[in-house]
């Protein structure tokens, strides 16, 4: 039963997977990082206050971090089909995989910057900082560390995400452990479909913290 | 309070004039371009702990848009002068705390502000390290002309370095003025409390006819207690005494107890009063 086909399709899968981790990562990336950022700085007690759209992000953050990430990826189909024009394969899989993730990693970066010590940003403000200034020069460069070890943790959940995505064909190793794993009893392409999953995450897990010990300073 | 001066915490009520200009009513941009020439440092020192001493100090070069070069030779210049330039490269984690209290110097100069805020800038550092940075301040305040504006409630480093006080207590004003006359003559019962329990514990035990004298630079260096003993043939006890070095002059105080005969304890008061010494009558404590 085990052929050169089914080397292929491993690499295959795990390319799949990759692309998936890595592309909705990014993408997540550019919804999060801002929505963070704005969920830190138009608190009450932050550098913007602006009551009602600190109070509009909190609760659709919640919302969306509180849909099982199952329903979502069902509960998103149409949208997905609007955007990517089919409803299987990675590309696919890449827009409710954005749709779970941005939040979370907005709870992510909004924990980083509030690490950042005021006495800092007040400094930086005493010097005649715009808001804007605060963000790109202090709040994001201060929190790198913190920030890079965030991400490490988002794309190793996104990975698992993308696994998930499996059982509606959704491509990828995850798809490869249900088909022949789940439907067909196949151990022994589960055990190698686990096995790298859990590789990935490892490399990804260790490469982020190597990362982020490089660039703190503050020890 | 400091913070109010450049208005990083809004007043709730009344104005901050800086230089004539009212900038409680101005724009947010306009009230930035206003703290580029506002200086200020903190207690704890607030230094990017991800950028080096050096590019700490290019910081707000590149808030207020300064080109390159510009920036990179004042910020040679600033390291020079605060004494640190084999420290250009070092990141804060890295730098003791007087040394980060240099590099927030240098930074807060960057801008050649006019005046430069310290918010308890020595209160985290040990007293010898205090005195080092007290004396830069001092230094940039006559070399630079900057207006150096220091909060702190160690009495001591108004003593050392400041020309003008004013002691707040309870939100307002109690006393300002000269520190030498501050120090001379407190009139407050808050500055009396500042001044007089700076660094120790004040006359202990105060009995009846007991007077606070205080010289001033002239009478300091004059035995001028030895010479009344001997003159009124009054005996004196001394409860306490103490010499400070304000701006330059000497000056003292001396909490003596005069005998209870009311008749010499007169004589010695008047003694002193003509040889233009401050007596007063203190109450039962002071310190």
């Amino acid at each position: 039963m085990w052929d050169s086909s089914m080397t292929a399709l491993i690499v295959q899968g795990t390319f799949e997977t990759l692309y998936m981790t890595l592309a909705s990562t990014l993408l997540a990336y550019l919804i999060g990082l801002p929505m963070g950022v704005l969920l830190v700085t138009s608190d009450s007690e932050g550098i913007v206050p602006m009551k009602v759209l600190n109070q509009v992000l909190n609760i659709v953050v919640n919302i969306t971090r509180s849909i099982p990430f199952l329903i979502l990826l069902i509960a998103v189909i149409p949208l997905t089909r609007l955007i990517t024009g089919t409803t299987i394969g990675s590309t696919a899989t890449i827009v409710p995989l954005v749709i779970a993730a941005a939040p979370f990693i907005a709870r992510l970066v909004e924990s980083s910057i509030k690490e950042v010590d005021y006495g800092i940003i007040e400094a930086s403000l005493s010097m005649g900082s715009s808001p804007m200034q605060v963000v790109t020069k202090v709040m994001i460069p201060e929190a790198k560390p913190s920030l890079i070890i965030g991400a490490a943790i988002a794309t190793t959940t996104i990975l698992g995400y993308s696994a998930m995505a499996g059982i509606v064909g959704g491509g990828g190793l995850g798809d490869i452990a249900i088909r022949f794993g789940y439907y067909r009893y196949e151990t022994g392409m589960m055990v190698i479909t686990v096995v790298l999953l859990v590789l990935i995450v490892q490399l990804f897990q260790e490469v982020g913290m190597k990362i982020a010990q490089k660039q703190d300073r503050r020890k | 309070m400091v913070r109010c001066i450049n208005l990083l915490e809004k007043p709730t009520s009344g104005s901050v004039f800086i230089d004539g200009q009212d900038i409680s009513k101005i724009t947010e941009k306009e009230l930035r371009t206003v703290r580029y020439s506002v200086g200020m440092i903190f207690q704890q020192f607030n230094l990017l702990m991800q950028r080096t001493a050096e590019k700490n100090i290019l910081f707000p070069l590149e808030i207020a848009g300064v080109d390159k070069e510009t920036a990179k030779k004042r910020t040679a210049e600033l390291l020079e002068l605060v004494g640190l330039p084999d420290k250009a490269k070092a990141y804060p984690a890295q730098l003791s705390g007087g040394q980060k209290q240099r590099i927030a110097i240098a930074r807060a100069l960057a801008n050649n502000p006019k005046i430069l805020l310290c918010d308890e800038a020595t209160s985290a550092l040990d007293p010898s390290t205090t005195n080092s940075i007290l004396k830069l301040l001092k230094e940039i305040n006559l070399k630079l002309g900057i207006t150096i504006v220091i909060i702190t409630h160690e009495m001591s480093v108004v003593e050392q370095i400041c020309s003008h006080v004013a002691i707040i207590d309870k939100s307002r004003i109690a006393e300002d003025g000269e520190v030498e006359d501050i120090f001379r003559n407190p009139k407050t019962e808050i500055a009396k409390k500042m001044i007089f329990s700076e660094g120790d514990q004040g006359p202990v035990a105060m009995g009846k006819n007991t007077y606070r004298i205080v010289f001033d630079e002239k009478s300091s260096s004059d035995s001028v207690i030895a010479k009344m003993i001997l003159e009124t043939k009054c005996l004196v006890n001394i409860l306490h005494a103490d010499m400070k070095n304000i701006d330059g002059f000497a000056f003292g105080q001396m909490v003596i107890q005069l005998p209870e005969d009311e008749l010499s304890a007169a004589r010695a008061v008047n003694y002193l009063r003509s040889h233009q010494i401050t007596v007063e009558e203190v109450g039962i404590h002071v310190g």
